[in-house]
């Protein structure tokens, strides 16, 4: 009897993804004078190879750090453990910073889990859609009050990473030759904000207390409640207002409402 | 496009030379380099981005016809349709208004698990009732036709019963799509699976070819492998010759995906195709078989 369509692919597949019980060889066919093993492993190389140059072009700096050997095989062990449920080969990263965070480079490494969270961050921000930017003019008679209540929401591509380590410098590191790498990781604290300007992305490194008032924010907190955590955490709460209007001048805001009173 | 009357050649569109849109040629596209009459866009770039690729080829399109290509679609396989990616390639065909969409015969997933390859199908009547029904799903969901290419391939099925040409004919018949002819992909496949490449495209109905696709291949010892890394090879250059005396008259292009040369380089590569064109045309062979069968 013959094997179904779906036996014939789970056999390929098998084989591809390197695991047991296939029973490809009784089912292909080659050319007489060919060697079936060649062209098998046409396809069996061809899966990883394809994901690790997808890996590599989304997250250049990591692939830098860890040299070509050693990131083709961590990329082969993610290519292994997290199945891509996803045809697009430009999102098979999406998964990579959150599986560094147990893989066996980040022992030596520990900055690289960040560092995948900021180069993921920078490409999903290269894709995402740019909204218009808020008018100013929408909220200009508002009270103080109503400044309180405003809820602020940003550009799609938006992301905040923070790590205790220089995350920016460290992302920089896959324009030079690997042997040139030397960046002083001490008390390195880093808070870096994403964003496009036009088609370009931005990645800049922010002081703390902005970096807290984004996050607060894009938890869905008040520009009240921001200003009244920047004054826990020892900052000046007033400050608030310097960043919403520098977020505003940057196009970064896409809209501001004022909560109803509860 | 019109996707009422089946069969006939003059439904497909008459683009000319065109080229892949590459991020690499950007810059020369944008900036109005002359060579290319239209540019096909491998589908998966677009449909997950609202970025710069995106506007890029809305710029594109606002002054040539363009082509959306897949690599995804896995029209072949024992997967339901991914409707995900139905309704992002939809969303996209409607933004872009392509001139034509196309795929492969291929399958790139099973069991919800992608492999990222277009892989061979099994040539039975299994398999073939099954694209079909998958075929006409696709076009009705979209509501257009769309082009299946023959891939490149490196073995077959023990259970195949069915040339890869008829096959395709078969299929194209029954599901009222289109054909994307890929000349090098045909010659890749006759060396590797020893059948004669042009008796394969003697079997190719020439009236529902929309599409034809050049590139270049690697000689691996073993076997050929389709890399799109170099230029298009002479015997495929003669192989393009002879498919052109049968088709008549087709949308060409040249696919050019790894080492990728600058953009004069690749307007070279455009303008001999069009001098095979010319040089056929002119020899008053063109269509002849397509008329006769």
């Amino acid at each position: 009897m013959q094997p179904s369509l779906a036996e014939l692919q789970r056999a390929l597949a098998a084989r591809i993804l390197a695991e047991e019980g296939s029973d490809l060889d009784d089912w292909i066919c080659v050319p007489s004078e060919a060697d079936s093993a060649a062209r098998v492993a046409v396809y069996v190389q061809g899966y990883p190879a394809r994901i690790r140059e997808a890996l590599r072009e989304t997250f250049p700096a990591v692939a830098q750090i860890l040299g070509d050997g050693s990131f083709a095989a961590f990329a082969d062990r993610y290519a292994k453990d997290v199945p891509a449920d996803l045809q697009n080969l430009n999102l098979v990263g999406a998964a990579l910073p959150a599986y560094l965070e147990s893989d066996r480079v980040s022992g030596d490494l520990p900055f690289l889990p960040a560092l995948a969270e900021l180069e993921w961050a920078v490409d999903r921000c290269f894709h995402a859609e740019l909204l218009p930017p808020f008018a100013a003019s929408a909220c200009s008679g508002w009270s103080l009050d109503e400044w309180a209540r405003a809820r602020v929401g940003f550009q799609p591509g938006l992301a905040l990473v923070c790590a205790p380590w220089p995350l920016r410098e460290l992302r920089e590191t896959y324009r030079c030759e690997r042997s040139e790498i030397d960046v002083d990781l001490v008390d390195r604290h880093d808070q870096v904000l994403v964003y496009r300007r036009g088609f370009d992305v931005v990645v800049e490194s922010i002081e703390a207390a902005e970096a807290e008032a984004v996050a607060s924010l894009q938890c869905g907190d008040a520009l009240g409640e921001v200003a009244a955590k920047l004054a826990g955490s020892g900052a000046e709460p007033a400050a608030v207002a310097g960043y919403f209007g520098r977020w505003a001048s940057l196009g970064l805001v896409v809209s501001c409402e004022a909560c109803p009173l509860p | 496009m019109s996707v009422g009357r089946a069969g006939v050649a003059a439904d497909w569109p008459r683009l000319g030379f065109g080229v892949g849109l590459r991020a690499e040629h950007y810059e020369d596209v944008l900036a109005g380099s002359k060579g290319a009459d239209w540019f096909e866009a491998i589908t998966e770039n677009y449909i997950d981005t609202k970025g710069r690729p995106l506007a890029v080829l809305e710029s594109v399109r606002s002054d040539h016809p363009v082509a959306l290509h897949g690599v995804a679609l896995s029209i072949g396989s024992a997967d339901p349709l991914d409707r995900r990616y139905l309704k992002a390639l939809r969303n996209l065909a409607d933004r872009i208004e392509p001139a034509l969409i196309s795929d492969h015969l291929c399958w790139s997933s099973v069991d919800g698990r992608a492999l990222f390859d277009l892989l061979p199908l099994p040539l039975t009547e299994e398999c073939l009732t099954h694209v079909i029904e998958r075929v006409c799903s696709v076009q009705d969901f979209l509501g257009r036709r769309i082009l299946l290419e023959n891939p490149s391939t490196y073995l077959g099925w023990n259970a195949s019963t069915i040339p890869e040409a008829e096959f395709l004919s078969e299929l194209a018949e029954r599901a009222d799509c289109g054909l994307l002819l890929d000349v090098n992909n045909v010659h890749v496949s006759a060396v590797n699976l020893d059948f004669d490449s042009r008796a394969y495209l003697d079997a190719i109905p020439a009236h529902r070819v929309g599409q034809v696709h050049l590139a270049g291949f690697s000689d691996m010892g073993t076997h050929l492998f389709d890399t799109h890394s170099r230029a298009v090879s002479d015997e495929v250059w003669e192989l393009y010759r002879y498919a052109l005396e049968r088709i008549g008259p087709v949308a060409s292009m040249v696919e050019w995906d790894d080492d990728i040369p600058p953009w004069s380089r690749l307007v070279e590569e455009l303008d001999r195709a069009r001098q095979v064109h010319a040089q056929v045309f002119s020899s008053g062979e063109v269509g002849r078989a397509a008329v006769a069968g």
